[in-house]
């Protein structure tokens, strides 16, 4: 089996993952269908955020600051229009800027600094949090209404949500077909011979932080239009969520491997798997432990699974 | 000749001790600058209350030094979370029974959510921080359960007293600090287990091979870590009076991981110890107190611990180059 139709086959248990529970959500409650749009759309910020986790993973980095990068973009994005009056093109620039301005300094740390990512991007994940606290202070503001608008009816009849997940899984194709991919993938999977072909591994890791802001950008872009205003309490498991994305993408924390449409579709999984578990009526207080359970779980079984394999193949 | 070894010493020993003093010194530097800055800062009852805002970080920092110490990238991220449930429960529990009882029980439980956290990172092989990263959420999510978002319970006036009371003009709270710390140091350098927790950080396959159980290593320090988590809940349970919430000690998170590597103990495991990091505790503590002295918004203080981490990584726990 060559080595792209096999990483392109780790699609397969996300879709799987997915088609499954968007199975059992329209088994259960028919209505599921009639809503199936909006609920999409509500999953593209995590899917982009996993797209973004997965590149950065496949060089052996991790990014623990999705979930507050998010918010930071959502701030300063609703700022820009509520304060500043900022609204034509220019409003999705400072969102995406601020994404890649994100990812700009988590790259430079990782590259240049050499500072574990697991560990650095914890402590910049308070700094977003505080920031977005600080220019918010509290939930308030609004978007442009042809930015409301776009996402409340889609463009040019197809709802917004579908848009954005053929837009993500272009970006996908994009970067799985270029010929960086396959030294994003080499830098994660043995770092010093990659370094030793002449692979320059700490440009490789900035951009992969490079491409990951982006993708913050896009999922706080999305997120804005989703609620319309700026929240600075938004998103607590979209960190976890997106790691588990990518971790059933088939991507590993040792690096080299990952598959951005699985890490799409298993997001999609996720937040179905969301809807499922606040349809069945659990009380508000025991949300978070139900859903946290699930992911801590998953994340759990699904590292013990690859480190069965790994040990397998050793031997076999 | 002589005199040229006894030098040479004396520099390897100022290069060993240099990253334990530094915290100390910028301690020394934070306290002068609030001096300066509003005269009449510097007191005997500033250092007293510094002392009694300390000891709960204090204590966390000891468990947390012991998984820094037991292995490349350990690390306890669930320390806050643990001490915020531990503050709930005992909350809750302190209604029917007396803190004799209650005590022993929230350090049992603060060890065993620690033994969960030592398996998922040493059997199933969970990188570290994502372990306790999930974990720290999840024990959110049982104090979240368990509180249901009202406040439940007081604390009775004993613990009031051991959290914020004064023996002979040292604060209590301050005194147990000392004395975990001096077990502790007892542990890490006249047992066996200290022994085994340096060599399972310096090089877990030797460890291996020497027979020792790198897995059992490492599942007893996240034990050590979150009974003692558990406990600096307890103080702060005595400090705060009426938990107020399922996340009251969130906010000690970073300052607990960044005292222990700034005080010294290598990121990379199996180098440092407790002693350096008391400098680093009672430095950030006093930062802390900055905020509420010249009155700065909250927000502020999260967005200088994060960015001091990064910092704290930059000079202290930096990859070797590729090349080398």
């Amino acid at each position: 089996m060559s080595p792209l139709l096999r990483r392109n086959l780790q699609m397969l248990p996300g879709l799987l993952f997915a088609v499954l529970i968007a199975g059992i959500n329209f088994a259960l409650f028919p209505r599921f269908l009639r809503l199936f749009s909006s609920h999409l759309l509500l999953v593209m910020p995590v899917a982009f955020l996993a797209l973004g986790e997965t590149i950065v993973m496949a060089t052996g980095e991790v990014d623990l600051s999705l979930g507050a990068a998010l918010i930071l973009v959502n701030a300063v994005s609703v700022v820009a229009h509520s304060d500043y009056g900022i609204s034509g093109p220019l409003f999705l620039i400072i969102g995406l800027a601020t994404g890649l301005t994100i990812g700009i300094i988590h790259g430079l740390l990782v590259s240049l600094g050499r500072v574990n990512s697991f560990l650095a991007t914890v402590g910049t994940s308070f700094a977003w949090s505080g920031l977005a606290l600080l220019i918010l202070g509290e939930p308030r503001g609004s978007v442009p209404s042809w930015f409301s608008e776009l996402f409340s009816t889609g463009l040019a009849g197809i709802p917004i949500g579908l848009w954005l997940l053929f837009g993500s899984l272009c970006i996908f194709v994009i970067f799985e077909f270029s010929p960086l991919a396959v030294k994003f993938y080499a830098v994660g999977s043995a770092p010093r011979s990659a370094f030793a072909m002449g692979i320059n591994v700490n440009r490789i890791k900035f951009y992969a932080f490079l491409l990951n802001g982006l993708l913050v950008g896009l999922a706080g872009l999305t997120i804005t239009g989703i609620i319309g205003s700026g929240d600075p309490r938004l998103g607590s498991f979209s960190t976890l969520q997106a790691i588990l994305a990518a971790l059933i993408g088939g991507a590993s924390f040792a690096g080299g491997t990952g598959n951005g449409a699985g890490a799409v579709f298993a997001a999609i999984g996720l937040q179905f798997t969301r809807n499922l578990v606040a349809w069945f009526g659990i009380p508000h207080y025991l949300l978070d432990l139900t859903y946290g359970g699930i992911i801590v779980l998953l994340i759990i079984a699904i590292s013990f699974a690859r480190r069965m394999l790994e040990t397998k193949g050793m031997k076999g | 000749m002589k005199h040229l070894i006894s030098k040479e010493r004396a520099t390897l020993a100022i290069a060993k001790y240099w990253k334990a003093i530094t915290p100390f010194g910028l301690f020394i530097i934070l306290l002068i600058i609030g001096q300066l800055a509003s005269p009449g800062f510097l007191s005997i009852s500033y250092l007293a209350h510094l002392l009694t805002l300390a000891a709960p970080l204090g204590i966390m920092t000891l468990g947390q030094t012991f998984v820094i110490l037991s292995g490349k990238e350990d690390l306890d991220f669930s320390c806050g979370a643990n001490a915020s449930l531990a503050i709930v429960l005992a909350a809750l529990f302190l209604r029917h029974h007396g803190l004799g009882v209650v005590a022993p029980m929230i350090l049992l439980i603060g060890a065993s959510f620690g033994i969960l956290n030592g398996i998922g990172v040493r059997i199933v092989g969970v990188p570290p921080l994502i372990m306790t990263f999930g974990s720290a959420m999840l024990l959110y999510g049982v104090g979240q359960a368990v509180t249901r978002g009202m406040s439940i319970g007081t604390s009775p006036p004993l613990l009031t007293h051991i959290a914020l009371g004064r023996v002979a003009g040292l604060p209590i709270s301050f005194l147990i600090w000392m004395g975990l710390l001096a077990l502790a140091a007892f542990v890490l350098r006249r047992t066996i287990y200290g022994r085994w927790l340096y060599a399972a950080g310096s090089n877990a396959y030797a460890t291996r091979i020497a027979g020792i159980s790198f897995a059992q290593v490492g599942i007893v320090a996240y034990a050590i870590s979150g009974a003692l988590s558990a406990l600096a809940g307890l103080l702060y349970l005595g400090r705060f009076a009426i938990p107020s919430g399922f996340k009251m000690a969130e906010g000690y998170t970073l300052p607990c991981i960044m005292a222990v590597i700034l005080g010294g103990t290598s990121f990379s495991g199996g180098e440092g110890g407790v002693l350096g990091t008391v400098g680093s505790v009672l430095f950030l503590t006093s930062l802390d107190t900055f905020f509420s002295i010249f009155n700065i918004a909250q927000a502020w203080r999260i967005v200088l611990n994060g960015f001091l981490l990064v910092l704290i990584l930059l000079f202290y726990a930096r990859r070797a180059k590729l090349r080398e």
